[in-house]
């Protein structure tokens, strides 16, 4: 009743369907309901095609019509020797591996699994599709090279990706521009060569081609043994997560005051190309550098209500933190008036390192009074403070 | 024979009506193209008035030559080949692929000068983003839709520096022949200072702070616009840059650095204005040095503004010497005449900054924009100040609200403004 090849879709639908049940059960929400549509979709799929086969007798010829002597599949040569089984084993092997170390080992054995099942079965089906090999090739080629090409390409694109971001983060900062300006600069003396010689051998552009994608992936892969250079590791809330604005890095006590940590002052990259200004600990003294103004100042004039970004740069050994402080903030609450003072901090931060304080000074000057003037301070750090002055 | 006939006058009305927009569309164009040749447009970037603008034009105008011969060039050879080779039922000629040797050079010379350009533009880019030869530092703060100007207190500017801050606004005042650094940023959304006899845009952004060169040769007023759509009245953000000489900007500065001064008791007005500006003004203007007394201690208060309570930006325009501005609302609109403006910008350099520290003179109050002002601030500039409106906005106004004051109340307010200055 059931030919050769409907016999292959009728498991299929059954194991689709079979594993739909499974999935829906063990997983739950969208990934869940996802999985079983997929799964659904595929065991109707596979009884489509089931039915198919079945309808047609797997298009196999009578024995009574002519020349089904030479034409049946039966009549055709065996499926000749593959790659396929020996990929298909590297892809179980992958996932037995990657079963008991990563789980991206796992997944890329999943995908040459799949991958060498598929190859496999088109192989074998594209190499009995009739007596003649080179029609048999080329309905492989419209089979599968729709697949492999897109899929070879991204693989491909991705290597080159991979070797490059390798490159670029095995480079030093300044020598990374240099090494890709003579990388553009030999493409371009190619592409000039190739475009300015028609007659040129497609061998030897391929070859080059071939050497030069080679050289890339090669030097990615030294390059990636080698390790990354050393990129500056810009302190965040998580270093010091308790932190409170008033206190200094040898104070652990609770604050009770009001204070408001920066938290995400490092990764204010944007602001971190135009601060308004630059204020500096070295050698106990606090000053602040501003653009325009050559010498380093103890006044800073900012704008009324906006944010200002400054970046402090600690020269000093220890940790240590800015503190900004923009006056009282008064509240009343259920007929009780409660002032607390206004500070924005950064993190403690050690030697060399800088931290973002994004910092508002709501009201003018105007509000403050002479021995409470708005500050930016290095909490522990005596007689040295920046006067904020906002007009 | 009718066929004929009908051939030809079809062929005579196509012609009359090509001639027809040749004539119209060349007109038109003579138009626009004569109208960039105004030699008093204040807003020209062909006639620069400063070093960094003259850079920028001595970058410009050779590369509006080039181009333009380039362009006349590039249609000539079109326009005759589409004449000379056009369908006139002649065999097709033979097709190759092309010269070489003619395709590298039509490649290498456009290179080239893109080239000497490119070179060109990068030095003057840099040349642009000198900082380390500032002798003035000024904060310009965009917000919608007016500009504020903060002096930091600092050594330069002038002989002695400024001592103490000054915040403006409206009107920039600089040093004649002094290199001034601007540290422009936004309060709201993103605007663009651009005065452009004086230099070329900078985009004002919130958060960030960034800077532009200013520099003018001689004494004047140099108009601007923000060029970067910011709302409801972009088109009245305007800006004004004022060149004074040193001694001037010192007479300048001394006067926005003066103590506040009260209105006397015998000032009847301008005292009753006082009680107003406190009442309806202060709470988004402030004045420097306007007090008040405390009820329960009877001592005498600062007034503060609390601008950030109201406004969407967080600020208002500090009032504290408005009659030393000869515009307000965004430099919208004229604090003096259209006769006392016109003899400004008619000033001779030497005369200018005489004539301007005269400031607001009660015979060149322009008394009815500011009353327009008062009475009715949105009918006269658009803005997002209706308070049945300011729902999107948390009840915030983005500029001046109308504030229904009588008439009586106007008459007092603009006697005390009358004397800040």
């Amino acid at each position: 009743m059931f030919t050769t090849g409907s016999k292959l879709f009728l498991a299929g639908t059954a194991v689709s369907a079979l594993a739909a049940v499974v999935w829906g059960i063990t997983n739950g929400g969208p990934a869940g309901w996802l999985g079983t549509v997929g799964l659904i979709s595929l065991a109707v799929a596979f009884a489509l095609l089931f039915g198919i086969t079945t309808f047609v007798r797997d298009c196999n010829v009578p024995g009574s019509a002519p020349g089904a002597a030479t034409q049946s599949a039966a009549a055709q040569r065996p499926a000749g020797r593959s790659m396929w089984p020996a990929i298909a084993a590297v892809g179980i092997g992958l996932m037995t591996v990657g079963a008991d170390t990563r789980p991206l080992v796992f997944k890329v054995g999943v995908v040459v699994l799949l991958a060498a099942i598929v190859e496999w079965m088109v192989q074998g089906w594209s190499e009995r599709a009739s007596s003649d090999p080179a029609y048999n090739a080329t309905v492989r080629q419209r089979v599968a090279h729709p697949l492999e090409l897109p899929l070879i390409g991204a693989a491909g694109l991705a290597v080159m990706i991979y070797s490059f971001s390798r490159i670029m983060l095995f480079l030093s900062k300044s020598n990374g521009p240099w090494a890709f300006i003579m990388v553009g600069v030999v493409i371009l003396v190619f592409a000039f060569t190739f475009a300015s010689r028609p007659s040129l051998r497609k061998g030897v552009i391929v070859g080059v081609c071939t050497i030069g994608a080679l050289g890339l992936v090669s030097t990615g892969a030294v390059m990636a043994i080698g390790g990354q250079r050393e990129i500056p590791k810009h302190p965040t809330v998580a270093d010091d997560a308790y932190a409170q604005c008033t206190r200094d890095a040898a104070t652990t006590e609770a604050n009770p005051e009001y204070a408001e940590i920066e938290h995400r002052a490092s990764q204010h990259v944007a602001a971190k190309s135009d601060p308004m200004a630059q204020v500096e600990l070295r050698n106990g003294q606090l000053e602040v550098y501003i653009v325009g103004i050559a010498a380093p100042q103890k006044t800073l004039t900012v704008a009324r209500g906006n944010i200002v970004n400054i970046l402090f740069v600690n020269r000093d050994p220890g940790k240590v933190r800015l503190t900004a402080y923009a006056g009282t903030d008064v509240q009343t609450v259920n007929d009780t008036v409660i002032k607390r003072p206004r500070r924005t901090c950064t993190t403690l931060i050690g030697t060399d390192n800088e931290q973002m304080l994004n910092v508002v000074f709501p009201k003018a000057s105007e509000a403050t009074t002479a021995d409470d003037p708005y500050t930016l301070t290095v909490p522990g750090l005596a007689g040295q403070q920046i006067k904020v002055v906002v007009p | 024979m009718i066929h004929e006939q009908r051939d030809q006058t079809v062929k005579i009305a196509s012609h009359n009506l090509f001639r027809r927009v040749i004539l119209t569309g060349g007109g038109l164009a003579a138009i626009v193209m004569l109208a960039g040749c105004a030699r008093d447009a204040p807003q020209d970037t062909f006639q620069p008035a400063g070093e960094n603008a003259r850079k920028i034009n001595n970058l410009q105008t050779p590369v509006f030559i080039a181009a333009g011969i380039i362009g006349v060039i590039v249609f000539a050879i079109i326009g005759y080949s589409l004449w000379r080779f056009r369908d006139r039922g002649q065999e097709m000629p033979e097709q190759n692929h092309g010269k070489t040797s003619l395709e590298i050079g039509l490649t290498m010379i456009p290179a080239v000068i893109l080239l000497i350009v490119g070179v060109a533009t990068v030095s003057t880019v840099f040349a642009l983003a000198k900082t380390d030869d500032t002798q003035c530092t000024i904060n310009v703060t965009g917000q919608q839709w007016w500009w504020e100007y903060d002096y930091p207190a600092q050594p330069g500017c002038i002989p002695g520096g400024i001592p103490a801050p000054i915040v403006t606004s409206g009107e920039l005042i600089i040093p004649t022949k002094s290199k001034v650094l601007l540290h422009i940023t936004s309060r709201d959304v993103i605007h663009s200072f651009w005065i452009p006899r004086l230099n070329g845009k900078r985009d004002a952004v919130p958060g960030r702070d960034q800077t532009l060169r200013m520099e003018a040769d001689e004494p004047g007023i140099y108009t601007g616009q923000c060029t970067e759509f910011c709302g409801l009245s972009h088109a009245r953000m305007r800006m004004a840059a004022v060149s004074l000489e040193p001694t001037d900007f010192q007479t300048w500065m001394n006067n926005q650095l003066k103590a506040y001064k009260s209105p006397a008791e015998s000032e009847t007005l301008a005292k009753q204005g006082e009680g107003q500006f406190i009442s309806n003004c202060a709470r988004c203007h402030q004045v420097n040095g306007l007090t008040q007394t405390d009820p329960s201690t009877g001592a005498q208060t600062p007034v503060l503004a609390n601008p950030d309570l109201y406004e969407v930006s967080g600020s208002a325009p500090n009032l504290t010497n408005l009659m030393t501005r000869t515009s307000f609302a965004g430099a919208t609109f004229d604090l003096i005449t259209p006769e006392c403006r016109q003899r400004l910008y008619e000033a001779k350099p030497e005369d200018f900054g005489k004539i301007y520290l005269e400031g607001v003179t009660p015979d060149c109050f322009n008394a009815t924009e500011l009353r327009e002002w008062l009475r009715d601030a949105p009918a006269k500039k658009p803005m997002y100040s209706n308070p049945a409106d300011l729902g999107p906005t948390g009840g915030k106004y983005r500029g001046m609200p109308n504030l229904n004051l009588t008439e009586s109340q106007i008459d007092q307010l603009v006697a005390y403004l009358m004397e800040r200055r």
